[in-house]
């Protein structure tokens, strides 16, 4: 699939897209300002930036994302599996049960997804 | 420019001086709180800045560096002309031998002086027009880090935490970092802030760009900044536990390459390294209150050293005053005083340079300038020069008590004869500059030729000829 590649302060940025898609990008400079505490000559940059990169798109002003955020979040953790758990499953969930507990519908919410993730 | 160059000369040697007192007296405070330390630096830092203080004889700058009579050398010389331009009448040179070779002359020095500050202007610019874009671009790489909370933002290009910025100062940490490291960071730049080293270290820098000749001052600076780190980390681990000590400490090991304020200089000039500061932390104890009293006695005691100006002489010495360029009014008079030519046989110069006397102008002082000015002048131009008698050696005396002006005679001499050494047409009596000053009647006075100007004060009419007149 190729999802391009976000970066942590950018990806702030997409949060922020996503909850206000589609959106002006003068609207969008003032929510940045508010949130994330940039000018707007830096929010046009980095709309710019991701543009081009293909992350973002903005026609006659209106700023529409082209990667969801789903398709994003599955695009780091496949980055982070290879990179740190040198793709072990195993090894993820080791240290995912070290660090958290589940609440019981969590639980409940994952056994099912196991279910159907199950070929 | 020489004059300016001078100056910043004579203000880097002395707080050249401050700083070596400042370094020994650093490594006597070893034990007492770094802020201190830090104050001390803050004494050179104001001698950089400020030209004058105030005077006292406790003072460690020796007079000679301080009153150096190179200061304002030029300006003095020019002076100089001007003031025997002005003096009604004088003496005239001695004769000396036509053929005493010229010294090299205060010309050259002056020349080099020049060439030197033009070096020093450009280099100091070269370096604050690279500290200017290096911040810009700073500033430009840092734009989209997002915000964390008040003043505090978060980059992925982060890769030490800092402080950047003068009036509202921003905070910069990476994005991963765990929760108690990046307790005791933000602990830390804030300290900084508390402590205004955000404006402290980037003006110490611009005083370094100013003084880049100095090495003493880039020896001063970089101490500074360790002794602002370490002055930063007693601040936050002032009231700190053991337990509290090993979590900085830990937070300085994990991420704390150094945590410069981004101020431009390249790493080889050794922070103090992190083994070190570690080390400091995990040691540290309150300073006991003798060391403190001490700390402060001695601050105290250096601050009268350090920021005072030696006494200068200049109330008491005529001859100060002479060269400080300034006329006052008891010269004005005393000047006028010696009218009593000393007599000397006005010898002609021994050799082909024959000087003639020069023909009397005819001319009225109206007819000579009259190209000179509009015609709105002459309604206002008062011909002083018959309201004086011709002789007037009777007016004044010698004997008067309130000034004595033998002294200055003595100072004339030495002044006109230093001159002269300068410059062998001098020793005719009449080249004092790129002009011939041929005073038309030096003795006799006022044929006309002696003009009070509305103050009262009287001047030869100068006959000022290029430089070539001797040939005709």
């Amino acid at each position: 699939m190729g999802v391009p590649v976000i970066f942590d302060s950018e990806y702030r940025f997409c949060l922020i897209l996503w909850d206000a898609e589609p959106v002006k990008s003068s609207k969008l400079a003032e929510l940045c300002k508010e949130k994330l505490g940039w000018s707007r000559t830096t929010t046009y940059t980095v709309i710019k930036r991701l543009s081009i990169r293909g992350v973002v798109q903005n026609k006659d002003t209106i700023v529409t994302s082209l990667v969801s955020k789903e398709e994003a979040q599955i695009s780091e953790f496949e980055q982070m599996m290879e990179k740190k758990f040198e793709g072990s499953l195993p090894a993820f969930l080791a240290a995912f049960s070290k660090s958290r507990k589940l609440k019981g519908d969590e639980a409940e919410a994952l056994r099912r997804m196991i279910e159907s993730a199950e070929e | 420019m020489t004059f300016v160059f001078l100056n910043v000369l004579r203000i880097s040697l002395t707080a050249a001086l401050a700083a070596v007192v400042v370094i020994i007296a650093r490594f006597l405070l070893k034990g007492a709180p770094r802020w201190i330390t830090c104050l001390l630096w803050a004494f050179v830092a104001l001698r950089l800045l400020c030209p004058v203080l105030p005077e006292s004889e406790l003072s460690i700058v020796p007079d000679k560096v301080y009153y150096a009579e190179d200061v304002a050398f030029e300006s003095m010389q020019a002076d100089l002309a001007a003031l025997l331009n002005d003096a009604e009448s004088y003496k005239a040179p001695l004769p000396v031998e036509f053929d005493k070779v010229a010294e090299p002359s205060a010309d050259t020095h002056a020349r080099i002086m020049t060439v030197c500050g033009y070096v020093w202007l450009g280099g100091a610019s070269l370096m604050m027009l690279y500290s200017l874009i290096s911040y810009l671009r700073m500033k430009y790489r840092f734009a989209d880090a997002v915000l964390y909370k008040d003043n505090i933002r978060m980059s992925e290009k982060v890769a030490s935490p800092f402080v950047m910025g003068f009036v509202a100062p921003q905070i910069y940490i990476p994005f991963d970092l765990d929760k108690k490291t990046c307790k005791q960071v933000l602990l830390h730049e804030q300290a900084h802030i508390k402590r205004f080293d955000h404006i402290s270290k980037p003006l110490g820098f611009v005083l370094l760009c100013l003084h880049w000749f100095n090495p003493l001052m880039w020896i001063a600076y970089i101490l500074f900044c360790r002794d602002v780190e370490v002055a930063c980390d007693e601040k936050v681990i002032k009231n700190y536990k053991l337990k509290q000590k090993k979590a900085y400490a830990m937070a300085l090991l994990k991420c704390k390459m150094p945590s410069r304020l981004k101020v431009v200089y390249p790493i080889a000039f050794g922070e103090t390294s992190v083994g070190t500061r570690i080390k400091k932390t995990l040691r540290y104890r309150r300073p006991a209150a003798v060391i403190a009293v001490f700390a402060v006695v001695l601050t105290l005691s250096l601050s009268l050293c350090l920021l005072t100006d030696p006494v200068s002489a200049a109330s008491d010495n005529a001859v100060r005053n002479y060269s400080s360029t300034r006329v006052t009014e008891e010269y004005v008079e005393a000047m006028e005083a010696v009218t009593e030519p000393t007599t000397q046989e006005a010898t002609q110069p021994t050799t082909q340079l024959q000087t003639e006397p020069r023909t009397q102008s005819t001319e009225s002082y109206e007819e000579t300038y009259e190209d000179d000015y509009e015609d709105d002048y002459e309604d206002h131009y008062q011909d002083y020069s018959n309201d004086y008698s011709d002789d007037y050696s009777e007016d004044y005396s010698y004997e008067s008590d309130e000034f004595d002006p033998t002294i200055l005679e003595n100072s004339l001499d030495d002044v006109i004869n230093s001159i002269i050494a300068n410059n062998p047409l001098a020793e005719a009596g009449y080249d004092y500059s790129l002009y011939t000053y041929k005073p038309i009647n030096p003795y006799n006075t006022n044929d006309g030729l002696i003009t009070y100007n509305e103050y009262g004060v009287p001047s030869v009419k100068w006959d000022a000829s290029p430089k070539m007149d001797w040939i005709s």
